[in-house]
């Protein structure tokens, strides 16, 4: 398969600028602001069954459609704040080749009427936010972003802002906040940002690779990216893969193959002596799934993981080998949602270490029999209670651990110790 | 009903108007929903998740009712299975940190948490893990003391400081399980309306700093009456224990003035009813000093000398001075007193604007008070003007009622005064001017409104702000959408001709009319001026009508005719700039002083009579909008002191004309009856919650 999006593995340089204009860089905005007007591009957006890549999997183009025509300004914001564990795509997205984010940036504003863009980039991204910087500068210099581009009368700003460090600010409307200035807390709904969104006015955001896909759309035809992916899916994703494999990293995949061509082929299988013992298909909010041949089989696609019981996410795919304690990986899934929920509502402020606190317990050896339905009982009680749906990705690792690895879980607390124990420290 | 919806809750249907949170529709229909986060005079934040209820259609679980607007042909279960398996996760993540120290707990027996624990929550906890601690309490600021382990952070007090006061002192700092309230960089948190958080906070995270551990809910009783302290008027509840203590101010809800909300002043201000410096008995002067006395040797020694200086000079050597925190019915009696007992028309209150108004400024006067407008019609106003007039310093309260109107109602604010005050912040064009040519700027507003093109080169008057031209010219942009109200101050500080700058307020208000519908709302000097001006407690002017030369420029003439007064309340030896102004009191025949204290002004009297708090009679008060508002006696008074009505009603005795009253009722059905501002007012009229005259009156 011919890559979309990943053509940075097979033309050097493609970062810049002059480069990127030769393999047909810019051409997609120039066509969609001199020949289309911006309801046909969100047609063809909609015609081609993008969806949200950031992990929701929302088609693009009728959220593009969702803001109203007459009032402006409109803003559009892409999330770049790419903090979940074991998702690394879209950094490698922006670090290699930059301009075709931008491009996407400006088609989509084009689509939606915003003049202003905001690239929101993770804080950690430091040399990342200043690939991305240059790239915008030198987008200026050429003429393809600022005043009257291609002669079209059309204005286009991008301004690339840098987050401070918070996974809650992946969150679209507490990483609005957080663009405005001000601590980012999830915002009630509705207002929906389509309505008001930054400094109250109609706002769309967009992960990094959803944006990332629009100049090849709009260049190619919907029919065209349709060819690729299945119906359900069209389209390719860039899966993360990490943990003991041959060859970690980021692989653009046909929707619709399996994982199996994932992760024997692309990375290589399993290190050598490692036997996969369960994985996490979508990020550290997608329910692992153990490593049985069935679900080795599964097709890489929304459809493919919703019927398997978990969730393709942002298709960051954790590895989880046999020689781990699934407690162990529980609790660092665990800890990590509680140091990350950012307070605002009780079930995820009390609830969130409360979870930890209590795998932690059984791991070290001090579980108790009534731990188990207690862990069970205290997601029961986060799940659709929290404020928004970080609270509710906190419980979807436990359950699914508790529920495919039960007997883990009764040794710990039979034996009251680690059956891993001295494996301990290697996955600490 | 096509601005209303139908919808079902609990198998009950209901209408309500549209846009109603869920939870609002339910509270009003009798349906209790549990909240913490969720009040009703702050916006919702849905963050405690307490109030989850389950709407059919809604595919991802229960939803906060605090948030959510009602829709027509909702179908609404507030006590099913699943929301009550929410309540109970609820109120269990809530106390897995929440210290169990109820027994020593300010807010034990009045605390939500508590409450709702009771009525919804688990009973037991199943958190086996240690809990988080903090150091405690801190001292958030001079007033508010925080406990960071009781607090449930549900938001309250981030909101009031962010929404209410507008200062955004208390904010949530660090994140997850570790957020916790404080403010920017531990700077102190200093209000003017710091109380309100106490009151606010569902556990007893917020205390007052004085108060703390200094009484239990339960033994308490709440006594309604109204704020002594500012013309403002806000409720409130007066807390006494054991029927003889006054422990605290509480707020308490009257939408048309206070909405709910108290300043610091009012709240905090209530210790003086306690104490043990208050006069107990009557106290005669012997020489240099004052003898403890009977109430009727007190009272025979002050009606014999009276007696006896008016068969020497006359009655008009005999003058009164009330008080304006007295209330309507004292003023009254007072006022018979005078006149018809003693037969003087000699009265005034103090502290007032120590101006004597000609007939064309008492007119002046009385056009602004026909535009006088309710507190809540700020809620309505297109623009809001404050000429030469500082609410915040005044009238607290009325600070909140304008950031209200600016910030729900969209109201413009202009603000006109020789300094920047707290409100200048929030508007939208300001102006200032030097203080003593307050009635030239006036003039000249009201030429510049009244023709748009100003030809006026006077940019000499603007010390710092706008030049003229310019401040009007955004005056005539923003002034577009009326109506207006007009805030004025009538005590013109640093004005010399303050009769001259009250008629400048009325043209001012005239060229404004000439745009659109005017209100106006003065900033008085004390919790009863409006009271003691409808009750005529001012001197006849030269043409026989009121507003005539204060008491302490008439005593300070060379040739005063005084030689007797009698000062209610008023502290003139304190309060009057002219050092020698005690003297001239102490030379007079007789000083009869009524007074809580033994005041500067009590020292100078011959007879002291100990008189009753507002906390420990009943009356009446007309707040700044002309509202008359009722005041309970809550406490008794100390020793043998006794409300000022009383006081004269009983010294009448000794005289011709001897006053009748027994009950302040029968004095207020007496003022509704013969008073023209209050014609028709009566008690069944007034309620709880006041009413304005204006009221009665067909629009």
């Amino acid at each position: 398969m011919e890559p979309i999006l990943f053509k940075h593995t097979e033309i050097p340089d493609l970062d810049r600028l002059e480069v990127y204009v030769d393999h047909h860089g810019y051409a997609a905005f120039r066509r969609a602001i001199t020949e289309l007007q911006p309801q046909e591009v969100t047609q063809i957006v909609s015609d081609s069954g993008l969806a949200g890549r950031g992990g929701a999997g929302f088609p693009t183009g009728r959220k593009w459609s969702f803001i109203p025509k007459s009032v402006l300004p409109t803003y559009l914001v892409v999330n770049a704040d790419e903090s979940e564990p074991g998702a690394f795509k879209d950094r490698e997205l922006m670090e290699r080749n930059p301009h075709q984010l931008l491009e996407g940036v400006a088609i989509a504003a084009f689509a939606i009427g915003c003049q202003k863009a905001f690239i929101y980039i993770r804080g950690e991204f430091l040399y990342i936010g200043e690939i991305l910087d240059a790239a915008v500068a030198e987008a200026y210099a050429a003429g393809y972003l600022g005043q009257n581009v291609f002669g079209s009368g059309y204005n286009i700003e991008i301004v690339v802002h840098r987050g401070a460090g918070a996974y809650i600010c992946g969150e679209e409307s507490a990483l609005l906040d957080s663009l405005e200035g001000y601590r980012g807390f999830p915002r009630l709904r509705p207002p929906f940002p389509a309505i008001k969104g930054l400094y109250g006015q109609p706002t769309v955001i967009n992960n990094v690779e959803t944006i990332a896909n629009v100049p090849h759309i709009v260049r190619n035809g919907a029919d065209w990216y349709r060819s690729y992916g299945t119906d359900q899916s069209p389209g390719t994703k860039v899966c993360s893969i990490s943990g003991p494999v041959n060859r970690p990293g980021n692989y653009e995949m046909n929707m619709g193959t399996t994982f199996r061509e994932l992760l024997e082929d692309r990375a290589g299988g399993m290190r050598e002596g490692k036997k996969l013992k369960a994985y996490i298909p979508g990020g550290a909010s997608a329910p692992m799934l153990p490593g049985t041949e069935a679900n080795i089989d599964i097709s890489l696609s929304y459809e493919g993981y919703r019927e398997a019981g978990s969730s393709f996410g942002s298709a960051s795919f954790i590895i989880i080998p046999d020689d781990v304690c699934i407690l162990r990986a529980q609790l660092s899934l665990s800890e990590f949602f509680a140091h990350e929920s950012c307070g605002k509502c009780i079930p995820c402020r009390e609830g969130t270490p409360w979870l930890a606190k209590t795998v932690r317990r059984i791991e070290s050896g001090q579980g108790r029999e009534e731990d188990l339905p207690l862990l069970l009982d205290i997601c029961d009680n986060i799940l659709g209670r929290s404020f928004c749906a970080l609270g509710d990705f906190s419980t979807s690792n436990i359950v699914a651990s508790v529920k495919y690895f039960y007997d883990e879980y009764e040794e710990h607390i039979r034996s009251q110790a680690c059956p891993y124990a001295h494996q301990a420290r290697a996955v600490a | 009903m096509e601005d209303h919806v139908t919808l079902r809750v609990d198998g009950d249907e209901m209408q309500v108007p549209k846009g109603t949170l869920l939870w609002e529709a339910c509270a009003s229909h009798g349906i209790d929903i549990p909240i913490f986060c969720y009040h009703t005079k702050l916006g919702p934040v849905g963050a405690c998740r307490t109030c989850l209820v389950e709407v059919e259609g809604q595919t991802k679980g229960p939803i906060t009712a605090c948030s959510t607007p009602v829709a027509e042909g909702m179908v609404v279960r507030t006590r099913s299975p699943i929301v009550e398996k929410a309540q109970r996760g609820i109120l269990e993540f809530l106390l897995l940190n929440h210290p169990l120290d109820c027994p020593i707990c300010d807010r034990a027996g009045e605390c939500p948490l508590q409450d709702q624990t009771f009525s919804y929550g688990p009973g037991t906890s199943r958190y086996i893990e240690p809990k988080r601690h903090h150091v405690k309490p801190i001292a958030l600021g001079p007033t508010i003391a925080l406990d960071r382990e009781r607090c449930v952070l549900c938001w309250r007090c981030v909101r009031f400081c962010a929404e209410v006061a507008e200062d955004k002192s208390i904010v949530l700092l660090d994140r997850g399980d570790h957020t916790m309230v404080g403010t920017f960089q531990e700077k102190p948190y200093v209000s003017n309306f710091s109380g309100n958080v106490i009151e606010l906070c569902p556990v007893g995270a917020l205390t007052g700093r004085k108060q703390r551990f200094n009484f239990r809910p339960w033994e308490l009783q709440n006594h309604p009456s109204v704020c002594p302290h500012c013309p403002m008027g806000c409720n409130i509840n007066v807390s006494v224990r054991k029927n003889d203590e006054v422990i605290r101010f509480l707020s308490r809800d009257n939408p048309e003035v206070d909405d709910s909300w108290l300043c610091d002043r009012g709240r905090f201000n209530f210790e003086f009813i306690n104490s043990p410096e208050r006069l107990r008995s009557p106290l005669i002067r012997r020489g240099d000093s004052f003898e403890e006395t009977s109430w009727s040797e007190a009272l025979e020694y002050i009606a014999n000398r009276l007696q006896s200086i008016v068969e020497e000079h006359g009655p008009a050597a005999v003058a009164g001075v009330a008080s304006p925190r007295l209330t309507n019915e004292d003023l009254f009696v007072f006022k018979r007193f005078m006149r018809d007992v003693v037969g003087t028309a000699a009265v005034d209150h103090y502290p007032r604007p120590q101006v004597a108004l000609t007939s064309r400024e008492r007119t002046a006067l009385q056009a602004l008070d026909d535009k006088l407008m309710p507190i809540a019609d700020l809620n309505g106003a297109g623009t809001i003007v404050l000429l030469g007039a500082d609410p915040s310093e005044r009238e607290p309260v009325l600070e909140l009622r304008i950031r209200q109107a600016i910030n729900r109602h969209s109201a413009q604010l202009v603000v006109v005064n020789p300094h920047e005050i707290a409100l200048s912040s929030r508007a939208n064009a300001t102006f200032d001017y030097a203080p003593e040519r307050f009635a030239d700027m006036c003039h000249q507003l009201a030429r510049g409104l009244l023709s748009p093109v100003s030809t006026a080169a006077t940019g000499a008057i603007s010390t710092t702000s706008e030049a003229l031209e310019a401040f009007l010219d955004r005056v005539h942009r923003s002034f577009a959408n009326g109506p207006f109200a007009v805030i004025y101050d009538d005590s013109f500080a640093g004005v010399i001709d303050k009769g001259d700058a009250l008629s400048a307020v009325a043209t001012f208000v005239e060229a404004l009319q000439s745009i659109g519908s005017v209100g106006t709302l003065p900033l008085l000097d004390d919790c009863n001026s409006m009271g003691a001006r409808d009750l005529g407690i001012l001197p006849d002017g030269v043409d026989g009508a009121s507003w005539g030369m204060p008491f302490v420029q008439r005593l300070s003439a060379p040739d005063s005719p005084i030689r007797a007064a009698l000062i209610l309340g008023s502290n003139l030896a304190r309060d009057e700039p002219d050092p020698g102004f005690a003297a001239r009191l102490r030379d007079l025949d007789l000083l009869v002083v009524h007074e809580l204290f033994l005041t500067d002004t009590a020292r100078l009297a011959d007879v002291i009579l100990p008189a009753a708090s507002f906390a420990e009679k009943t009356g009446t008060f007309t707040n700044t909008e002309r509202r008359v508002q009722v005041i309970t006696e809550t406490v008794p008074s100390p020793g043998i002191a006794r409300a000022d009505w009383e006081i004269l009603v009983d010294l009448s005795q000794y005289f011709d004309q001897p006053l009748s009253y027994t009950l302040p009722q029968q004095i207020w059905d007496e003022i509704a009856g013969r008073v023209a501002a209050y014609r028709g007012l009566s008690l069944s009229k007034i309620g709880p919650t006041g009413a304005r005259p204006h009221a009665l009156q067909p629009a």
